[in-house]
């Protein structure tokens, strides 16, 4: 666990190879815990947004987040709330989507050249920072994308980490992207998740069956969602459908990085708890497969291997681009998680690894540039009811 | 409050927006008065289509109530598209709302408490 709270923990750095399988998941374990606590302390109803923040912060905490560099970023937010006389919860949200830039912390505490205790109030300070400014803009950054892009803090954080980045690195600071990565804990990871994914589908079913709902009713309206932000799947539908579109979506994603041959890696098990986080808020097996059909074919056609892990998560994250799908159907889709992927591939060099939604960050720019042409060109859709 | 104005604004927006675009209204009258404590807004459209599922669904999104958790993140989006619509979003933004349709005609009424 000291060698995970130690590493930089920017993008790539996987905390299988850091610390090992136990300390990896006492980390996930303990960082999901401290969400849940927040949310209860707060008296924060569980829907579906909240469902996606906890799990994206638990799959992140296989490779970025730990239970040390996420505190900055939630007080940083706390802050900010005070200012402006608001309660914090309603801004719990962003501050749990917004450690997507806990390694800003890390990288500055524990991988510069700043020593001791200097490095770690220096780090605090400029986390604390970023949580913020974070409120503000990641409201703001909505309008850039009109919410076809699902992880707009990541958006928000690209913006955020790039700008850190070029300060710092203006200073002296060496912020670059790395990648430490081991499939050593494959099988395990696989078996172990398969089982997990199954369990929510039955889950979902014994729920159903003992409440009045219609399933099927609820499993056609999540359906019918183009999935664009607002979309809680939990008022949409039920949590019995809810937590069945979840456990499909995890399947639907292991399947995917079985097809492309990879690994459960961190990277990639944090890319699929968090499309099974969002298949609570957006996602869906309609307006996810195009995206990552698209990734696929382009992998095919583009330098980089189809099986890596670059290209896996890419997939996986890219289906931030759900909503375009969902809106403007399969061949959009297709054609946003192609662009994505190129997109995705070089924008990470700006924040150096900074940002963990580096997806998130690229999709907005797919998502502001794709939305307005294919509008355009395609034409609206009836108005969802 | 902050950008209170605003998000009246946006609700009214958005609201607008939706009615005329999935439902086919002609005739538009909005109504918003600052009483006491509270905005109330309104909205009168005629030569609405509208089938009982559409009208069933439309009431149940409306009455989601009030949810500070997401307003103040996602208030932005309101009445930006009109691709897909964020009524969810606007019943978020409000603290009661009420739809009633008959012949043709569409009342919803929306409070917003300060």
């Amino acid at each position: 666990m000291g060698l995970i709270i130690l590493s930089p923990s920017g993008l790539l750095h996987d905390y299988f190879a850091v610390g090992g399988a136990g300390a990896t998941l006492v980390n996930a374990g303990l960082c999901g815990m401290i969400c849940c606590f927040l949310l209860k302390i707060f008296k924060i109803n569980i829907t579906g947004p909240f469902i996606a923040a906890v799990y994206t912060v638990i799959g992140f905490a296989f490779f970025g987040k730990n239970i040390i560099n996420i505190w900055p970023i939630l007080f940083g937010v706390g802050i900010y709330t005070k200012v402006q006389g608001v309660p914090y919860k309603n801004f719990a949200l962003v501050a749990l989507f917004g450690t997507t830039l806990a390694p800003l912390f890390s990288t500055i505490a524990f991988a510069s050249f700043l020593n001791g205790w200097w490095a770690i109030a220096f780090g605090c300070i400029v986390g604390l920072g970023a949580g913020i400014v974070l409120p503000p803009l990641a409201s703001h950054m909505l309008r850039f994308h009109d919410g076809y892009n699902i992880y707009n803090i990541g958006f928000t954080g690209g913006m955020i980490g790039s700008f850190s980045t070029a300060l710092l690195r203006s200073f002296g600071f060496t912020i670059e992207p790395t990648s430490l990565l081991t499939d050593e804990y494959d099988f395990l990871m696989k078996f172990f998740f398969i089982t997990f994914f199954s369990m929510m589908i039955a889950g979902g079913l014994v729920l159903a069956h003992r409440s009045d709902a219609n399933l099927g009713d609820s499993i056609r309206k999540i359906f019918a969602s183009s999935g664009r932000l607002v979309s809680d799947f939990t008022r949409i539908g039920d949590y019995p459908s809810t937590i069945i579109n979840m456990g499909v979506m995890g399947l639907v994603s292991t399947l995917f990085v079985f097809l492309l041959g990879g690994a459960f890696n961190g990277p990639v098990i944090g890319g699929i708890l968090t499309v099974v986080g969002f298949a609570a808020f957006g996602k869906h097996p309609k307006n996810c497969i195009p995206i990552l059909l698209g990734v696929y074919i382009a992998s095919l056609l583009k330098v980089w291997e189809t099986g890596s892990t670059g290209v896996i998560i890419a997939g996986l994250f890219g289906t931030t681009l759900a909503p375009i799908a969902g809106q403007y159907g399969l061949f959009s889709g297709v054609l946003a998680g192609a662009l994505h992927l190129s997109i995705v591939m070089n924008v990470g060099v700006l924040h150096g690894g900074i940002n963990l939604y580096n997806n998130g960050f690229a999709g907005g720019f797919v998502a502001a540039t794709l939305v307005p042409v294919i509008d355009a060109f395609v034409g609206e859709k009836k108005n969802e009811t | 409050m902050r950008h209170e104005i605003k998000k009246i604004t946006k609700i009214v927006d958005e609201v607008i927006t939706f009615c005329m675009c999935a439902f086919g209204a002609t005739n538009t009258e909005v109504s918003i008065e600052r009483a006491p404590g509270e905005y109330r807004v309104r909205f009168l459209f005629q030569g609405v289509s509208i089938n009982t599922a559409e009208l069933s669904d439309l009431e149940k999104t409306m009455a989601v109530g009030r949810n500070p958790e997401l307003e103040d993140y996602y208030w932005q989006l309101a009445g930006e598209t009109e691709s897909s619509n964020e009524l969810e979003l606007i019943a978020m933004m409000s603290d009661s709302a009420t739809v009633e349709y008959h012949d043709g005609i569409l009342n919803i009424a929306l409070t917003r408490k300060l």
